[in-house]
């Protein structure tokens, strides 16, 4: 596959099963029989720089999994991901931590995943001291920048503060100015708004969107929540089980979803006006992990639109229009 | 008529090492049945401290100051906690956020909505049984479920065994709080239009907590917006998405994404919550409040009244339809890091 131009991040058929453990007895009942969770199971997207491609499902459907093999904080059963042109996955040592260097990752939590005992400035720091990158008063000038890129104006002030003297959006904003300090290629923000109330929502929104303009990032922006999403991604990226089963132009796809589950998933979204009118949604139950070990597609169980061919075969990913894909075999 | 629940000039403080925290600070509104009411806020506004006020639910360090709270003409908020008792699961009960979590493992979902009922009721077992099966089938459960135990179930069906629990013995009021919150979008709408068919059904009504305007949109008919402890406006759905009269609910509609129309710009209000342990003059909301003139730091703003059932407690709440175009505005917003 050729290097397209202006593409960072490139995943390839990325596959991570995860072994079930089973009790003791059953292991001894059932020695030879092996089963798995299929959490991520063939995706295949990818990112250029100065875009967002949003990843979006339900719990369970494999969103974060597939962030956290980007990062390599898991690895990787099969598949590639190719880092600007080059396969990041059997990196080792120096070329693992350049590697790391410029994939920054950004959690949802801001409340438990910073120390409490740095301040801002330290805590902003610590990546440049891990990288040996700089001296005392360059990393300084370093970090205010950042600090203040990242709407934490004046830096003089925010630098001595402690996490527990910053607001969830605050604290957001210091998770990214410590992924931005590095000066990465690549963000992986996983529901990084979704803990934070409303009326704080937005400026992170537009925070995100303007530093992957500004900076050139290729950003995956993992979320459940499409109406946010609408407001920040260039595309996205729907996942059922483990398998994206629709990728396209945001507005495209939520305009017009061609795979039933994405009509589903979309027109389950609450709107904020009393007057819209909206259909409920049609499709019963929940994802099963049981539909993972189905022949033919997995939201077969679920889905309304379904027929003879769908409980056979697995619908593969094919284009339907420039850019936009489907799997499904009726659309 | 008499309304089901009256909350009336309220105040809850909460006793810390540094002071009084002021949480809820002269709350005011009435639930008439059928209707379903919304308590709108984000984190810190008071919202839940308001409804474990109503039940009887307060922290040690957390008092009722001044006030009263009655539910069909009785007040509730000064008796006895075995009088109160009366009350709890027979007439008012609740769904919290993470109440699916607090089902007994070791007890099948069926044994432990029997037990609530017993509790209550004289009821032999086989008849509550049969009662349950009964919920069950309301709440969208296959009946031989009942048998099962709590880790056989789903988030989403764990909060339906919740749901079917709170209405076991067919109470007039259900506070809900935050009951779709730690659930996923297809899930929650389920759940949503359950809860409103029951309503319908049952002639119940809801008290909804959320932070979520478009999720109370669908289940209430009126609105009250809270804010730093205070109600800082009330009305009815269609009027706070048409004509909100107060800056903050303004801002909380446009900070709002929507998948509806066409993608407007968001605004993020600047600015945080103000810091409740101080006694603070004039409007709680002035410092984020982009239509701040000087008498908002020094009188405090009475509660205007627009319409009828509508109240928004903003020393400019007559020139609304004058600031409402400017809310919309990204530039209006514009200020400190929010």
């Amino acid at each position: 596959m050729t290097f397209s131009q202006g593409v960072v991040l490139e995943v390839r058929d990325l596959k991570k099963y995860f072994l079930v453990r089973r009790g003791f007895f059953r292991s001894l009942t059932r020695r030879d029989e092996q089963q798995y969770v299929m959490a991520v199971d063939g995706v295949s997207f990818s990112i250029r720089a100065g875009e967002t491609l949003g990843l979006a499902g339900e719990s369970g459907s494999g969103k974060t999994t597939t962030g956290k093999l980007i990062v390599h904080l898991l690895e990787a059963t099969s598949g590639t991901i190719k880092f600007q042109g080059r396969e990041s996955l059997r990196l080792k040592g120096g070329e693992l931590k350049r590697f790391r260097r410029q994939v920054q990752m950004i959690f949802q939590d801001p409340y438990t995943s910073q120390n409490s005992r740095f301040t801002a400035s330290k805590w902003v720091e610590e990546p440049l001291i891990i990288y040996g990158l700089g001296d005392p008063q360059s990393r300084k000038r370093q970090v205010m920048e950042t600090l203040e890129r990242t709407g934490l104006k004046p830096a003089s002030h925010y630098m001595h503060q402690f996490p527990h003297q910053l607001s969830g959006g605050q604290r957001q904003r210091l998770a990214i100015a410590r992924a931005l300090v590095l000066q990465p290629r690549c963000l992986v923000a996983d529901e990084p708004t979704s803990m934070l109330d409303v009326s704080l929502r937005a400026g992170l929104i537009k925070l995100i969107q303007s530093l992957t303009v500004e900076l050139g990032l290729a950003t995956l922006y993992i979320s459940h929540d499409l109406s946010v999403m609408r407001y920040l991604c260039n595309r996205i990226a729907i996942m059922y089980l483990g398998r994206i089963v629709e990728i396209g132009p945001t507005e495209e796809i939520l305009k017009n979803p061609l795979h039933p589950y994405s009509r589903a998933l979309i027109s389950a979204v609450p709107i904020p006006n009393p007057y819209s009118g909206r259909q409920r949604t049609q499709i019963p139950g929940e994802p099963s992990l049981r539909d993972q070990a189905i022949r033919g597609c997995r939201f077969q169980p679920r889905c309304p639109v379904s027929e003879a061919r769908c409980l056979e075969d697995q619908p593969e990913m094919a284009e339907v229009e420039e850019g936009r894909m489907v799997a499904c075999w009726r659309a | 008529m008499e309304p089901l629940l009256d909350v009336r000039n309220v105040k809850v403080n909460y006793r810390t090492e540094r002071g009084l925290v002021h949480a809820v600070d002269d709350v005011s509104f009435s639930l008439r049945s059928p209707q379903n009411l919304a308590l709108v806020g984000e984190s810190g506004c008071g919202k839940t401290t308001v409804a474990k006020a109503i039940l009887h639910l307060l922290a040690d360090n957390a008092s009722i100051s001044a006030g009263e709270i009655t539910f069909r003409g009785q007040q509730i908020h000064n008796i006895e906690e075995g009088e109160f008792d009366r009350y709890r699961w027979c007439e008012i009960s609740v769904i919290s956020q993470s109440a699916m979590n607090a089902l007994n493992p070791v007890y099948t979902v069926g044994d432990q909505i029997v037990e609530a009922i017993q509790a209550h009721e004289r009821m032999g077992r086989r008849e509550a049984l049969g009662r349950v099966r009964e919920l069950f089938q309301w709440v969208g459960l296959p009946p031989e479920r009942i048998r099962a135990y709590p880790h056989e179930f789903s988030g989403g069906m764990k909060q339906r065994v919740i749901i079917a629990m709170s209405l076991a013995l067919r109470p007039s009021l259900i506070i809900a709080d935050e009951p779709t919150t730690a659930l996923d979008v297809i899930m929650q709408d389920q759940i949503l239009e359950r809860i409103v068919n029951i309503q319908r059904q049952s002639s119940s009504s809801i008290l909804m907590i959320s932070h979520d305007i478009s999720v109370v949109t669908e289940v209430c008919q009126h609105i009250v917006v809270m804010y730093a402890g205070k109600v800082m406006e009330s009305c009815s759905i269609e009027k706070f998405y048409q004509r909100p009269c107060h800056p903050y609910s303004m801002g909380l509609l446009m900070a709002f994404p929507t998948l509806e129309g066409e993608a407007k710009r968001l605004i993020s209000i600047p600015g945080f919550p103000p810091n409740l342990l101080e006694e603070i003059d004039g409007c709680l909301f002035r410092d984020r409040c982009p239509f701040q003139r000087p008498v908002c730091g020094e009188i405090a703003p009475p509660d205007v009244e627009i319409g009828p059932g509508h109240v928004a407690k903003c020393h400019f709440a007559h020139q609304a339809d004058e600031l409402r175009p400017l809310s919309t505005k990204e530039e209006t917003w514009e200020g400190s890091v929010a």
